[in-house]
């Protein structure tokens, strides 16, 4: 299982790059490893043919939250706990706090990092919904070039995003939200703590007297990998906010929902527990 | 493969060679004859197997031995002079937080990771801290109230 595993720390990108341009080598680029050990004990495909993990955790400002004027970076070995104990992230991004605070338990949040979570692309990973509301950029490097690119367009399906096998995921780039919003992050999970998320919400609005002036919605662990409405959110900003408003938001993004997954055996429970959150949480935060 | 990891295992400079990787856990367990250590559910979730890495209560389930160079492990056999820690034990002996005993290791480091972490903790906050241990037989309460005196009398 672990045995045959070769375990390279590498203290330099190049280090990396030359590594695996060595013929043979399958390897996988672990953070914290969270999800990638149990995967290589439970036998998962995914990992079947791995024979080399490369530790990254000793390249400088891997790991580091910083902030310029205009945005925030987090570097992709920020533990869960990290970021949940920094003080750019609270300033900034509460919705992405609260989704942290729930993953796991404390010990999996002091192991396990955003880049992971991000890389392992699970559709119930906690902290994409509100990477997506906060319009995160994710930056990638390969042995030639760096280039930045949306988290929505990152993320492919279950557990396939786009990044390829001599790729990096280094960070992850939250523009600095203008004021005047209001979110809400919602976990829904079989119990309170240690639990995997049957549903996730990120909603962030902006209103201006009664008129809608910003909406971004994303949800997680409903369809097959987190999905922002980048459509519906635009087709009603500028309208006036009352129920019957909220209420076509939420038909039509259930309507979406089974356009994107087709119906699933949970779907009666989701979709009508779904809607009824989501029209709450608009509710709650455009009164 | 072989690799020669340099590490500190409750409080000593420890250097071993690896010829094959495995789990901290049994890396703890069997090389280092650490039985304080205890494999439960193996997946992250049971929190048995808890051991503090950097001063953070962490699964060493989920921890490859390889990962660890560089890094301070401690498990309670390591902690055994220390007072605050001794403190901690008596209080849960006191309040019967112990009745098989199998989380009890875990559920220490647990407890002894918060008090490094904060010495006025609230019992919310101990709730959070243990909230990765199961343990099914004491029902939480005597093991919140082990905690609890411990903060009251050090403050």
């Amino acid at each position: 299982m672990f045995a045959e595993i070769n375990y390279f720390e590498s203290r330099s990108f190049s280090e990396v790059f030359d590594l695996l341009k060595i013929p043979n080598i399958k390897s996988c680029i672990i953070a914290g490893g969270t999800d990638v050990l149990i995967g290589i004990r439970n036998n998962s495909s995914r990992f079947k043919e791995i024979n080399t993990i490369i530790d990254l955790k000793n390249i400088q400002g891997i790991s580091e939250i910083t902030e310029t004027e205009t945005e925030v970076k987090i570097g992709s070995y920020a533990t869960f706990s990290s970021i949940y104990n920094n003080q750019i992230t609270n300033k900034y991004f509460p919705l992405l706090i609260k989704a942290v605070s729930q993953v796991g338990n404390l010990q999996v949040r002091n192991r396990a990092t955003i880049g992971g979570n991000i890389v392992n692309c699970a559709p119930c990973a906690d902290s994409v919904p509100p990477l997506l509301v906060y319009n995160a950029n994710v930056v990638i490097r390969n042995s030639e070039s760096i280039y930045k690119i949306p988290l929505s367009k990152f993320l492919v399906s279950p557990y396939k995003t786009i990044l390829k096998n001599d790729e990096i995921l280094e960070s992850i780039i939250l523009p600095i939200p203008k004021q005047n919003y209001k979110g809400s992050f919602i976990k829904l999970g079989k119990r309170k703590g240690v639990a995997i998320s049957r549903l996730t919400l990120a909603i962030l609005i902006k209103q201006q007297d009664n008129i809608l002036t910003d909406i971004s919605i994303a949800s997680g662990a409903i369809t097959p990998i987190a999905t922002r409405f980048y459509e519906i959110e635009n087709k009603y900003i500028n309208n006036s906010i009352n129920d019957s408003l909220i209420i076509s938001i939420v038909t039509e993004i259930a309507k979406e929902i089974l356009n994107i997954t087709g119906i699933r055996w949970s779907y009666p429970y989701k979709l009508p527990v779904f809607q009824q959150l989501l029209f709450n949480e608009i509710k709650k935060l455009t009164i | 493969m072989k690799q020669i990891i340099k590490f500190n295992l409750n409080g000593i400079l420890t250097e071993f060679q690896i010829t094959k990787n495995k789990r901290l856990l049994d890396f703890l367990r069997d090389d280092c004859n650490l039985l304080s250590v205890k494999e439960g559910c193996g997946i992250g979730e049971c929190g048995a197997c808890t051991v503090l890495v950097n001063n953070l209560a962490v699964n060493s389930c989920l921890i490859l031995t390889s990962q660890i160079s560089g890094a301070e492990i401690y498990t309670i056999e390591g902690l055994k002079d220390i007072e605050a820690f001794n403190k901690l034990q008596n209080n849960f002996l006191k309040h019967g937080a112990v009745q098989c005993g199998f989380c009890t290791p875990g559920m220490l480091i647990s407890a002894y990771a918060l008090l490094l972490k904060k010495s006025d903790a609230s019992i919310q906050e101990i709730k959070e801290a243990i909230s990765g241990n199961l343990c099914r037989c004491t029902g939480y309460v005597p093991i919140i109230n082990a905690v609890k005196e411990t903060i009251e009398k050090k403050l």
